[in-house]
């Protein structure tokens, strides 16, 4: 009876002031289109993709201070991608398999807890998942097992769900959804498996489809004349990949998705000849109507697994004075491009760099920016072929970050490794890997002992010059960073499993944390009552656990297994 | 797909286009999906024969010679002999087939091959992919999503991968010339699911 007693006095005293520090605060398309500060709305901070916080509490002067203030374990293993979303005191963090997690961001408690079941027999070639996304008083999740669900921010209930996907066929979703305007964008993964790319939205209201946009044109659409239209091959465009499976970024001004559309299927471009619209390229898209208003291919009748799924950074460069809209975007190919947009969407060719050694493109046209290939250098069916950088690119799915206040674009890069592929013809079994190629031969080359293959580069945007780079003598960069306006870039992605703090301007490192896992989620900031945070989830999985252990065996590189296991860090400066 | 196959997934309410849910009418119940005791969903029973699942032979009874020893693997279903019902409405039923020199089969495992014919779930424990090859010295078999090897001569033991699992082994014995399931699966099928 005591205990009860205590129980009522205290929740009299403790509900009220929970209750107070946590109405949900409805996400509307303004506040998404405008994001505050203090919160963090989407997966990458705002629709330009830019991940920078306009927060400058914490600063390169006082970093050194920072440390943790809680942390969370997850409970779930593998690979934990996903940005933490927070909205006035919530947090949302989504794990592996689809758990979502709601805690009250300042003192770590949990809210609520959703946990996935998945049929009997469920398969997926990944189980990671990139984020949730906010609209209104719900939390959008695109699950594995195809379905896009909607559920109750303050609860944690469905509120609807809808099929995007069959996973049956082998597709199945890890990014995350994008909001615009009350619909929900998402699309689902599957390029090896002879899924045909498309992008769907939905109502966000009541989950209905509201269109659907094939990256592979059929007959009859523009594009369709770059895939074969006669012969052995006359049916590739049914299984061609061109999966558009990361979130896109959105022009709010004019209305514009530009959204990545990811490597060709089976990976071996002789089995598909042609350019392959729109594999490996952005596409510019009416958020209304999904219809394609332009596009740019970054290489054509893709053969490398050099997937260009990652959307292009959306910012102003400086022409002569004046603020010129453009794009920017470090693709898996190694090539780091600057592409011009215009208020129609029209996306054309500006310039473009290697940003790690590519030995595929001999040149690319001044005008359009279409490569000319090495021939040798390009996997073919049938025949070893090796090429440079191997098919987890310069730059795989970790975003990039943009910070208006130093113009720097900064780049996780990989550098220092090439690929050799043997094609072969794989018939497509629904829901069966049918890359062309099987898993044992995808062999990964390195040299005995690389100087490094991760590191860091900050691009001046308006310069097109590199200003500094750090590099990873042990490790690949599997992290996205974070860059703030205290002029800090946070970044986590090596397999010593350190989170650090570099100067934004010099790349000097100012501060770093050893986490309980290697971290290849993005970090974010927030404030609350005035106070700054840093916070990203650790979990190391999926590929980077698959090259950590390749490397182990290739070059020694320990250790062979990063510690797993998800946790979600929040960081302050101490008082 | 077969067509019964297709209308077990659609009766899952999961696989309708577009479900509007009373809110909190699911969310709280942590009831895993009711799949009902339909013959061509249960697990292979003692007695059922095997037919293959796909190629140009799907439906037809597994002939042991069908099976050679430097074969890749085949891949079947058990089959109700007396009701003949092929239980091919659950992923989970999908068996590989591989025959290996009876010699290299280890003492444990002995009991489960039927004239050096070994059957194993073809589902992968690490995330559920179809294991459809096997390795030159032929007692590996491989998951070609993620490279899990497993030994089908040490009861599916995990040679190498990301699998934490081993493979689930379903016995088998030759009645006459006739391939049978001699007991069921000999541990957990599929990848764990959080």
């Amino acid at each position: 009876m005591k205990i009860s007693r205590l129980a009522a006095a205290l929740s009299v005293a403790i509900i009220p002031a929970i209750t107070s520090a946590l109405d949900y605060k409805p996400v509307t398309h303004e506040r998404l289109v405008s994001p505050e500060p203090e919160n963090w709305l989407m997966h990458k901070g705002n629709y330009q993709g830019w991940s920078y916080s306009s927060l400058e509490q914490i600063t390169t002067g006082n970093v050194k201070k920072l440390g943790p203030v809680w942390s969370y374990a997850t409970g779930v293993g593998s690979g934990h991608e996903a940005s933490l979303l927070i909205n006035n005191g919530y947090m949302f963090a989504i794990t592996p398999y689809n758990q979502v997690l709601a805690l009250n961001a300042k003192t770590g408690e949990l809210l609520w807890r959703y946990k996935r079941e998945f049929p009997e027999g469920f398969s997926a070639l990944h189980v990671t998942n990139r984020g949730v996304a906010l609209w209104k008083d719900m939390v959008f999740v695109a699950n594995l097992d195809c379905l896009l669900t909607a559920l109750d921010a303050k609860t944690g209930k469905i509120i609807w769900e809808s099929k995007v996907c069959d996973w049956r066929e082998g597709a199945y979703i890890t990014s995350a959804p994008v909001v615009v305007n009350g619909k929900v964008f998402v699309g689902p993964s599957g390029g090896e498996f002879g899924v045909r790319g498309y992008l769907k939205a939905f109502n966000g209201e009541d989950g209905k489809e509201e269109w659907h946009t094939w990256s592979v044109p059929g007959p009859g659409e523009k594009g369709h004349e770059t895939w074969p239209q006669e012969g052995r091959w006359k049916d590739a465009y049914k299984i061609g990949g061109g999966t558009m499976w990361m979130p896109g970024n959105y022009d709010a001004k004019n209305n514009l998705l530009y959204w990545g559309v990811g490597n060709g299927s089976p990976w071996f471009g002789d089995q598909r000849p042609g350019d392959n619209l729109y594999v490996a390229s952005v596409l510019a898209m009416n958020a209304d109507t999904g219809a394609i208003q332009s596009h740019f291919q970054y290489h054509w009748n893709d053969s490398w697994d050099w997937a260009g799924m990652n959307a292009p950074t959306l910012i102003d460069l400086n022409r002569d004075g004046k603020q010129s809209p453009a794009l920017i975007s470090a693709q898996r190919n190694g090539y780091l491009y600057w592409l011009d947009r215009d208020d129609k969407g029209n996306i054309s060719y500006k310039n473009a760099v290697p940003y790690v050694h590519n030995n595929v493109f001999k040149s690319l046209d001044p005008k359009t920016g279409r490569p000319t290939y090495d021939e040798s250098h390009k996997p073919v069916t049938g025949k070893d072929v090796t090429y440079c950088p191997s098919l987890w690119g310069g730059k795989d799915w970790p975003y990039e970050a943009y910070n208006p206040k130093t113009g720097m674009l900064y780049i996780p890069f990989n550098d220092n490794h090439c690929m050799s592929l043997k094609g072969k013809v794989q018939e497509r079994v629904p829901g069966q890997w049918s890359a062309g190629i099987d898993i044992p031969d995808i062999k990964l080359l390195v040299d005995k002992n690389p100087k490094y293959i991760g590191g860091i580069q900050a691009w001046d945007v308006n310069s097109g010059k590199q200003n500094w780079r750090v590099e990873y003598p042990k490790s690949w960069n599997w992290g996205s960073p974070l860059t703030t306006a205290g002029g800090l870039l946070f970044a986590g992605g090596t397999s010593d499993r350190f989170f650090r703090a570099y100067d934004a301007g010099n790349g000097n490192e100012l501060w770093r944390f050893k986490a309980s896992s290697g971290i290849i989620a993005p970090p974010v900031s927030y404030s609350i009552d005035g106070k700054q945070y840093v916070a990203v989830m650790s979990g190391w999985g999926v590929d980077a656990a698959f090259v950590q252990g390749l490397m182990h065996q290739l070059s020694g590189w320990e250790p062979k297994e990063v510690a797993p296991g998800g946790t979600i860090w929040v960081f302050t400066l101490a008082d | 797909m077969s067509s019964k196959k297709s209308e077990a997934f659609s009766a899952n309410p999961f696989c309708s286009t577009r479900r509007k849910l009373i809110a909190g009418a699911i969310a709280a119940s942590a009831a895993p999906f009711a799949y009902a005791a339909e013959p061509n969903t249960a697990r292979p029973q003692p007695g059922d024969i095997l037919v293959f699942a796909d190629g140009e032979q799907r439906g037809t009874t597994v002939a042991p010679g069908s099976i050679g020893l430097t074969d890749s693997p085949k891949f079947a279903y058990p089959k109700d002999p007396a009701t003949g019902i092929v239980r091919d409405a659950s992923r989970l039923n999908l068996l590989l087939l591989v025959r290996v020199p009876p010699e290299q089969i280890e003492a444990e495992t002995q009991s489960f091959a039927a004239d050096g014919i070994l059957a194993y779930s073809a589902i992968c424990t690490h995330y559920g992919c179809q294991i459809t090859l096997r390795e030159a010295n032929s007692k590996g078999v491989v998951c070609n999503c993620h490279g899990s090897t497993f030994d089908v001569t040490n009861k599916g033991a995990i040679v190498v991968g990301p699998a934490t699992r081993r493979l689930a082994a379903l016995p088998l014995k030759l009645v006459g010339e006739t391939l049978v399931v001699a007991a069921g699966f000999s541990g957990r099928l599929g990848p764990p699911t959080e």
